[in-house]
């Protein structure tokens, strides 16, 4: 137990510092790619290059350079962008921190409510035409962009609709802290979950009919229906508690991807200053220490996600549990 | 009270609509089971013994099938019951044991829970008592440690212990009738024996009937007390079992039988079987279903013959008594 | 003790028998035939695709356009008035000028125009090209690519699969869309170099690259596990008895039953080269301008959202509706060839 518990934390870091590498490849050591001439601009003098090339430390090795950059962002923690200089990178990725977790935590508790509920009805009326209409909303939810479906809301919202009662109370787009004032933070934030939660309610909604399915033909469920159990219970205590295994599984992975800035788009769209539009703007202007510390800060969730994921899977499945 | 059966099977039918046409995997079933007593149900793979037994447990939910005929349970028609009543005899009144006990237990939930579960939805009792019922019931079929066991989980315990566990639990609220298909088919020789003990020890201890389908002659002639051989959706033969097994009159039961090595003797070489294969449920022949791999089939095997024969043992074939007598191999030292 | 079982075959696998003879494809095939829903979405596909196709005849005839030149001055007869294609902003302060909205006729400014002035209708056709041109040439390098990767490290096993699957973990952990961006940000800053190719920001074959690249350990896992569940079935130990040679057996046995899988993926990273294409291409670096794709109008049209929201409703909705017929479709082939397996969507 001790030792598997020790493999995986080695596993984990060991998916980390891959991540690491390969950002620091992409951005340092893709062919023809020079971080100085973008930081420098682009009809710098080759001298000014130079001087640049220098004081970032983009002369030294590459090992040295990945070497330096990851100590001044675990052991130092003084990163410095390289594009609003002085400008610190950490305190600036831990200030965006709650805007992203409150847009996905909400929209999490949506798309898992909204999940449950299409894929545990879809999957009990199997064939019906509730089925099939619940299906094809779902395909239809995950087929649109969701920075589409954001304009939709947005123009539903702030411009067309904005007037009559239905949306007059939606605020304009950004991002209100909850400590300042809850009901404007709620207010702010509704809209865009509910467009971040439509794409995973039918993905959601999807995988569970799928996994609900296959459990409600098992042998263990006929013997549940024998031992004269209401069909709710057999379908809930048996069918559901099975497939919901799966269901975790998804969610780990989707919420620490969003969370580790996959809501960017949804960010973009809404004007909410997250990790996502943060790692979007150091995108933008090639702002490497800014680039590093997101991507490691979102595989960190990642690699998390994953980990928690294993065990909740232990809660829910004894079998993965003696495995352990 | 008038005098009547434990169950009375009458007529029952289970037809499934498929993609070939009707396949008629039931047709025209009736048979008693009285109180106490054992009725074995054999035949080959795919001649309708697990469809009838699910269709008096209310099991077929296929929105392919088709059901007629009339079940009647202590005198109750179960055929058509609402969900709500039939969720009132099943588990507690009729119990059922399941083939694979590898895939008939859920495997998230304890041992002891999946008991305490039909318990409760049963009877009057507290989450406390119902968990020491299930211990009880645990050490009641045997299984050693049985406190332990009720908080362990199916994957945990080997087949045997599973059965054992099914079948602690399909006994629990101590029904008057249990249906056990196909018990001890996927369990290691040594534990199948165990199994069947056990069976026939509940109708000591509890006082139930049993309905044990199997397609292992073996297990029939040790436990059962009457036997009706199935083909292709029809009883074909049925009498007590010494009957049925040492003067079979189905030219199908002679096929069977003759395919059992002798209880004791030297084993043949080589077990004569039945040459030929079951028929298409979905195209089946005319007349009696038997007649493309019988023997002794002529023109009169063209109209389906009926269940007949003396009292208490009878056949589905329309040789006369005489040639019956005459061609039916005698099964010495058999029952 | 003996069983009624050892004397005779049991039925089901007798009744089975009766489609042996019909060969997988074809049985797919057949099922495929049947799914309505299906073949409506394919009917879609094509007709989008077809419609697509004829954007310079649309442009040159009935749009009268160059859909990629800005038009800042350009008239426009509507109704036998001469207006301008982009009028002073009557709306809010005044300034600024709002292209000329949706004519809804089919002629020139159909669906209206850009803010520089380009006919919306046009730009959608010839974007529709661009991305159904990048989805289909990024799924077949995603499958190529997962292909030889899935069955290099399934089937040789070792090192390779070691090294393999490390390289796909990594990845798997990856949030799929940061790594599009990253990829797309670096380079569309400079030249690729690709042996004798040399692919510039504005080609197509940079978001091409990149989306083929980022779904690879999507399909090259179940690959992967797929081959090695092949490895250890009968007909392949026995071919490795007779002695046939890992090449023979990799394409005899190994390949043709791998094909089913790759097939069932299709339509699914089909879609999700849509979604992520125009993501990509909303965000300014997928399709470089003056080059069109159905995620570049979109963007051209958030600035118009309040005043013309025909310029990016209406692209969203192509996209949405290929991708549902993509999704649909995919459904169809998954439950007529490989009906276990399930892919996630999104
Ligand atoms: N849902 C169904 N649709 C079509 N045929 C079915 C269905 N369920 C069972 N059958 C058919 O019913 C026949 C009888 O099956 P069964 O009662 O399980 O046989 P046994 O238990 O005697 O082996 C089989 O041939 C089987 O193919
Ligand atoms: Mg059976």
């Amino acid at each position: 137990m001790i030792y598997a518990l020790a493999a995986r934390l080695g596993q984990m870091a060991l998916v980390m510092f891959g991540i690491s590498v390969v950002v620091f490849l992409i951005f340092f050591a893709t062919p023809g790619s020079d971080p100085s001439a973008r930081i420098a601009g682009r009809n710098a003098s080759q001298e000014t290059l130079q001087q640049v090339r220098h004081d970032f430390g983009l002369d030294r090795p590459l090992p040295v350079q990945y070497a330096l950059m990851m100590k001044k962002l675990f052991v130092t923690r003084d990163l410095t962008s390289f594009v609003n200089r002085g400008q610190k990178v950490i305190p600036t990725v831990t200030r965006a921190i709650p805007i992203t977790l409150s847009l996905v935590i909400g929209a999490a508790l949506l798309w898992l409510i909204g999940g449950l509920i299409v894929g545990l009805i879809a999957g009990a009326t199997k064939g019906s035409w509730l089925d099939r209409t619940l299906m094809m909303i779902s395909l239809a939810g995950v087929s649109m962009p969701v920075f589409w479906l954001g304009e939709v809301a947005n123009l539903i919202t702030q411009s067309r609709f904005h007037d009559s009662w239905a949306f007059s109370w939606v605020p304009a787009l950004g991002y209100v802290p909850f400590g300042r004032d809850p009901l404007g933070w709620f207010q702010a934030l509704v809209i865009p979950w509910i467009v971040l939660a439509t794409l995973y309610v039918g993905l959601y909604g999807r995988v569970l009919r799928a996994s609900l399915i296959e459990t409600m033909q098992e042998d263990f469920i006929r013997m549940a229906r024998a031992k004269g159990i209401g069909e709710r219970q057999v379908l809930l205590r048996h069918g559901l508690r099975t497939s919901l295994v799966a269901f975790v599984t998804m969610f780990g992975l989707d919420f620490g991807a969003l969370v580790g800035g996959g809501a960017l788009l949804t960010e973009v769209v809404f004007g909410l200053q997250g990790v996502g539009k943060l790692t979007y703007d150091a995108l933008q202007t090639l702002d490497l220490p800014m680039i590093m510390a997101t991507v490691i800060y979102a595989s960190f969730f990642v690699v998390m996600a994953n980990f928690v994921v294993d065990v909740v899977h232990m809660f829910l499945d004894p079998r993965v549990r003696d495995a352990f | 009270m008038r005098f009547e059966p434990l169950l009375e099977v009458k007529d029952l039918t289970v037809h499934f609509r498929s993609e070939e046409g009707l396949v008629e995997a039931v047709r025209g079933v009736s048979f008693n089971v009285g109180r106490n007593e054992i009725l074995g149900l054999v035949g080959e793979s795919g001649s309708g013994k697990s469809q009838t037994l699910l269709a008096i447990m209310g099991l077929i939910d296929s929105p392919n099938a088709v059901l007629s005929g009339s079940i009647r349970f202590e005198g109750q028609e179960l055929m058509g019951l609402p969900r709500r009543a039939l969720d009132r005899i099943r588990g507690k009144k009729i119990g059922m044991i399941f083939q694979d006990p590898m895939t008939s237990l859920t495997p998230v939930h304890t041992i002891g829970a999946q008991i305490v579960e039909t318990l409760r939805a049963h009877e009057q009792i507290g989450r406390k008592a119902a968990k020491d019922r299930a211990v009880e019931l645990i050490d009641a079929v045997g299984i050693p440690a049985p406190r332990s066991v009720a908080d362990r989980y199916p994957h945990q315990l080997s087949g045997g212990m599973r059965q054992r566990a099914v079948i602690a639990m399909a006994m629990s609220c101590n029904p008057a009738l249990l249906l056990a298909d196909e018990p001890t088919t996927a369990l290691d020789v040594t534990v199948q024996a165990q199994i069947l003990d056990l069976i026939g020890k509940l109708r000591e201890d509890f006082g139930s009937s049993v309905i044990l389908v199997t397609h292992d002659l073996g297990v029939v002639a040790e436990t059962a007390d009457k036997v009706n051989v199935m083909y292709a959706g029809r009883i074909v033969e049925e009498g007590p079992k010494e009957a049925v097994f040492l003067q079979p009159r189905h030219p199908y039961s002679w096929g069977l039988f003759g395919s059992i090595p002798p209880f004791d003797g030297p084993r043949p070489a080589r077990l004569s079987a039945i040459p030929g294969a079951p028929p298409k449920l979905s195209a089946l022949p005319k007349g009696c279903s038997f007649r493309p791999r019988c023997p002794h089939a002529h023109d009169a095997c063209l109209q389906e013959p009926p269940l007949a024969g003396p009292v208490g043992h009878r056949s589905a074939c329309v040789l006369p008594d005489a040639a019956i007598e005459e061609l039916a191999p005698r099964q010495e030292g058999a029952a | 003790m003996s069983s009624v079982e050892e004397t005779d075959a049991p039925a089901a696998s007798r009744q089975g028998q009766a489609k042996a003879t019909e060969s997988p494809w074809a049985t797919a095939f057949r099922k495929l035939r049947r799914d309505r829903a299906a073949i409506v979405a394919l009917a879609v596909l094509v007709a989008i695709v077809v419609v697509c196709l004829m954007a310079p005849l649309y442009a040159r005839h009935v749009a009268m356009t160059d859909p990629f030149v800005t038009n800042l001055n350009g008239t426009v007869m509507i109704a036998g008035e001469e207006r301008p294609v982009l009028e002073p902003s009557t709306t809010g302060l005044g300034l600024g000028l709002t292209p000329i909205g949706p004519t809804w006729e089919f002629g020139p400014f159909m669906l209206g125009a850009d803010n520089q002035g380009r006919d919306v209708a046009a730009r959608m056709l010839y974007g529709g090209r661009n991305s159904l041109f990048i989805a289909f040439a990024s799924t077949l390098l995603c499958l190529v690519l997962a292909t030889l990767v899935g069955t290099t490290a399934g089937f040789f096993g070792g090192i390779s699969d070691t090294i393999l699957s490390r390289i796909l973990d990594v990845l798997w952990a990856f949030p799929i869309f940061l790594l599009a961006i990253s990829l797309s940000i670096v380079l569309l800053n400079q030249t690729l170099t690709i042996g004798p190719w040399r692919i510039t920001s504005g080609s197509l074959a940079l978001p091409i690259f990149i989306i083929g690249i980022v779904y690879v350990p999507y399909v090259a896992r179940p690959i992967r596990g797929h081959v090695q569940t092949l490895m250890g079935a009968e007909f392949v130990t026995a071919a490795v008895g007779l002695g046939a040679s890992p090449w023979r057996i990799l394409i005899k046995d190994i390949l043709p039953n791998v094909v089913p899988r790759i097939v069932v993926f299709v339509p699914l990273i089909l879609a999700l080269s849509m979604i992520i294409e125009s993501a990509l291409s909303f965000l300014s670096i997928g399709v470089q301008p003056p080059g069109a794709s159905w995620g570049t109008i979109i963007q051209d049209g958030q600035g118009l959202l309040y005043s013309r929201p025909a310029v990016a409703l209406v692209p969203g909705i192509a996209i949405a509706v290929t991708v549902l017929a993509l999704n649909i479709l995919g459904d169809g082939v998954r439950d007529a060839l490989d009906p276990k397996s399930a892919m996630r969507i999104g």
